[in-house]
């Protein structure tokens, strides 16, 4: 019951292609600024190309989720955090560490070296960029993930909440502000 | 729908977690709702937090013991999955007792605490008995999420925003990795249910289909390893120990205690489930020598053990505190528990399940010493200890049987959980790469040799140093009793372990593969 | 398949386009007499009060945090109020009507789900992330 489509076209293509590289030209951006403020557009940037290369990928409902969520809301907690340390003075790049630093650099260069060999030769072997099977037409849709979410994933989505209520919970835990405590609140300091 | 009312049936052998998530939400409520400046604050809510367990403990103990999928596959109910989560019981209920009575808790709040530490307890729970991807990595994060929070417990503390940051940076990237390694295996195998994920990734990267898969191979060879990445966090193993001594030092002792047991139990129960569903071969836990993507992944777990014990115990040499030093002796416990996982047997299962059960004891009881001396000089390191078996005997003469429990040697338990390794590893003696399981069991000697000198540091310290002063050491009443226990379980279980073995063997079965 | 964001990508497009084009509109037609006072930081009407990139006090982050958790919770809640009428069905949905009997399971499912996350409310607010003193 898989419903084929046909390979890329040449908007497929198109698409990713000037998606792809507006993320990869945003993360760039995001880890070489110097701003803090100037990263973080950045990021909002590579959030929102991501979510059209999810839409190319039949993931509409994760598209639309990862504007709402990643470039709005966690992007607003990215900038509480800059606004509330607010040190625009910080050099992102220091020579200290150099050695740990180059092979960290060899390492990944191997890593994407080793992913770019898959795809060629994955591709080389027909098994990549010939179509795609969808399991249902509506795949990816609002209706089909609240169709898997509530049947399937049911258990999952109600172990969420609980995930996100200790959330919030460490999170008032950890950003209370020092204030002078009252009578039986004294905190001993090793 | 047919599948909804599948999960509603579900609900009956998860009993023991809806009583946690409900004493969740109740000690969330009872923190904010009962008076702050109460007198009776700290009782309601440690009695509040005992029920819960009890009551979870008591729904545990009633529960069928078939083994069966629940909620679609996601969480599985047997009694390997059982075994751990007494002890995860244990550790909590023993974790609130100590709280308790502690200095570093203040009255105010110490119910989120209490919370927040059965939300672990509820995520290790998941850990043990997750069956699906999805699950694995809800669980993790069900028990680093609070973790992190009462790392930096401490307000104003410099030392436990440090550990805070650190436990929250490492955790982040672990945890990000291990999802990246998991993204991977659901493309190649459509599935995120680790009982149908063990079969299809052994027909997708079986020889037959070599040539035009190879790609495949290495992918799921990096997949592999991304997750490996997770769990090696969570149980502190080398090279993703880092964040674990400054954790300990600066997060709140008794939860630190529950830290270095808790979780990293869990994370050998994931390990184990993990382990024998993608990486084993299909003929059930007694073979899984021939590995997955062509990697002989038990020999990658045996020198993963290796290293860690060998760092850990290395590190622990010239600490000074008690907590660091503990720390390293942790990850170096890791190490020898992956020393089971190397053995990749039903054998190397029930030693690593022994080996938890009796760390959880000693090193509880060492972190509760440790509290009780700092409880008296205000801080925790060695120099602290000077004198102690004069000034305190009952918890000098404990400290060091935890020590020496912690040592291996005999006739405590922590001798009889390390045997039980030793033997895992080396019944692959005569069989395939005899010779380098029995490399890592000397590899695992001459550690313990090692730990022996830094255990005894502290020993020395409190038997042949003299007082630094006039300094009265009173523990609790309550640490007195549980110190006394502890030892005296160490003993008993170090001469009569039969209990033990016969309760991991019942606790055997598991589902991993359908 | 990016077909059927041809019209998402053309207001993308046009949007930017109309945005660029007031701007070159300003800087390349428009006139600019520059002045001291325009200048000035514009804080509706009234004097600046202080450097704008100061510090803020950290009260603000679990307001965010929170903001961030209730976010989440609505994003999870859409698929549910989407299928809502198909899984409040005890039996198959024919052409959007029950024919068999009301379930309660799509009700239950979300209202386990919020009153969780009610807890976490009422938490935050008893600590008084919500309020100001």
């Amino acid at each position: 019951m898989n419903y084929i489509l046909p390979g890329p076209s040449l908007l497929d293509k198109l698409a990713f292609i000037v998606l792809a590289s507006a993320v990869l030209g945003f993360g760039l951006l995001t880890v070489t600024r110097k701003s803090a403020v100037t990263a973080l557009m950045a990021l909002i940037g590579a959030c929102c190309a991501l979510a059209g290369l999810y839409a190319t990928l039949s993931a509409h409902f994760l598209a639309v989720l990862q504007v709402l969520v990643y470039a709005g809301a966690i992007m607003v907690l990215f900038i509480f955090a800059v606004m509330i340390v607010n040190r625009d003075d910080e050099q992102p790049i220091a020579l200290r560490g150099l050695f740990l630093r180059a092979a960290g650099v060899l390492g990944a260069g191997y890593f994407f070296y080793r992913l770019a060999w898959i795809v060629v030769r994955e591709r080389r072997a027909d098994v990549l960029a010939t179509s795609i099977t969808l399991p249902i037409p509506e795949y990816g849709n609002v209706a089909s993930i609240g169709r898997l979410l509530f049947s399937d994933f049911l258990f999952p989505f109600e172990a969420i909440s609980l995930l996100l209520l200790v959330a919030v919970v460490a999170g008032v835990l950890v950003a209370r502000p020092p204030r002078p405590t009252p009578s039986g609140d004294r905190e001993r300091v090793a | 729908m047919t599948i909804t009312q599948f999960n509603i049936a579900s609900a009956s052998w998860f009993r023991p977690e809806l009583a946690l998530t409900a004493g969740i939400l109740l000690l969330f409520l009872l923190d904010v709702l009962v008076r702050k400046q109460s007198r009776y604050r700290v009782a309601v809510l440690t009695v509040a937090a005992l029920a819960c367990v009890g009551v979870a403990a008591a729904l545990l103990a009633f529960q069928p013991v078939e083994s069966r999928a629940m909620f679609n596959g996601m969480i599985a109910s047997d009694p390997f999955a059982t075994f751990w989560k007494w002890l995860f019981l244990g550790a909590a209920a023993l974790t609130v007792l100590i709280a308790a009575r502690s200095d570093e808790f203040p009255s105010p709040r110490i119910g989120v605490f209490y919370a927040l530490l059965l939300s672990v307890v509820l995520g290790m729970f998941l850990m043990a008995t997750s069956l699906d991807l999805l699950m694995l990595y809800l669980a993790i994060e069900m028990v680093s999420l609070p973790s992190y929070a009462i790392a930096g417990y401490k307000p104003g503390d410099r030392r436990a925003a440090e550990a805070s940051l650190k436990y929250v940076i490492y955790g982040g990237v672990a945890s990000g990795i291990m999802l990246f390694g998991l993204s991977y295996i659901y493309g190649l195998v459509g599935s995120t249910n680790l009982t149908a994920l063990g079969v299809r990734l052994e027909s997708l990267a079986a020889p037959a289909s070599a040539g035009g898969q190879l790609g495949l191979r290495v992918a799921l060879m990096v997949a592999v390893i991304f997750v490996l990445c997770g769990i090696g966090y969570k149980i502190a193993a080398v090279p993703w120990h880092m964040w674990c001594p400054d954790v300990y030092e600066g997060a709140p002792t008794p939860f630190v205690a529950f830290l270095s047991v808790g979780p990293k139990a869990a994370g050998f129960a994931l390990a184990v489930r993990v382990f024998y569903s993608f990486l084993a071969s299909g003929g059930g836990p007694e073979g899984f020598a021939r590995g997955l993507a062509d990697v002989p992944w038990p020999a990658v777990v045996g020198v993963l053990s290796a290293v860690t014990m060998t760092l850990g115990n290395l590190s622990a040499l010239h600490q000074n505190n008690l907590k660091r030093l503990l720390a390293y002796s942790s990850i170096s416990h890791a190490g020898y528990a992956l020393m089971g996982l190397a053995a990749a047997s039903q054998l190397g299962v029930q030693s690593v399940m022994i080996y938890m059960l009796v760390y959880l004891v000693m090193n509880l009881g060492a972190f509760l010493a440790v509290i009780a001396i700092a409880q008296a000089t205000g801080s925790e390191t060695i120099a602290d200890c000077n004198g102690l078996s004069r000034r305190h005997p009952l918890l000098a003469v404990t400290f060091a049987v935890f020590l020496f429990s912690l040592t291996g040697l005999p006739p405590l338990a922590g001798f009889v959980g390390k045997w039980y390794l030793f033997v895992a590893v080396l019944s692959h003696y005569a069989g395939d790469g005899g010779a380098w399981y029995v490399t890592l069991a000397v590899i695992a000697a001459l550690n313990t040799a090692i730990s022996l000198y830094y255990y005894v540091r502290i020993i020395r310290a409190m038997f042949i140093e003299a007082p630094a002063g006039e300094l009265v050491v009173r523990p609790r009443v309550s640490y007195q009793i549980m110190l006394g226990t502890f030892s005296a379980a160490l003993l008993l279980f170090g001469v009569w372990w039969n209990p033990l073995i016969e309760w991991t063997q019942a606790s055997l079965t598991f589902l991993t593969r359908g | 398949m990016p077909s059927d964001y041809i019209a998402v990508t053309l207001v993308i497009l046009v949007g930017t386009v109309v945005a660029l084009q007031f701007w070159a509109l300003a800087k390349f037609v428009g006139e600019r007499r520059p002045s001291a006072a325009k200048d000035i930081a514009y804080e509706a009407g009234s004097d600046p009060v202080g450097d704008p990139r100061g510090r803020f006090p950290v009260r603000f982050y679990p307001l965010a945090i929170l903001f961030v958790v209730f976010d989440i919770e609505a994003a999870f809640l859409y698929p549910w109020a989407v299928d809502f009428r198909e899984l409040s069905c005890a039996g198959p949905l024919r052409a959007g009507i029950c024919a068999t009997g009301i379930s309660l399971l799509g009700f239950g499912a979300a209202l386990a789900f919020l009153v969780v996350l009610l807890v976490a409310l009422v938490y935050a607010w008893r600590k008084g992330v919500i309020g100001w003193e």
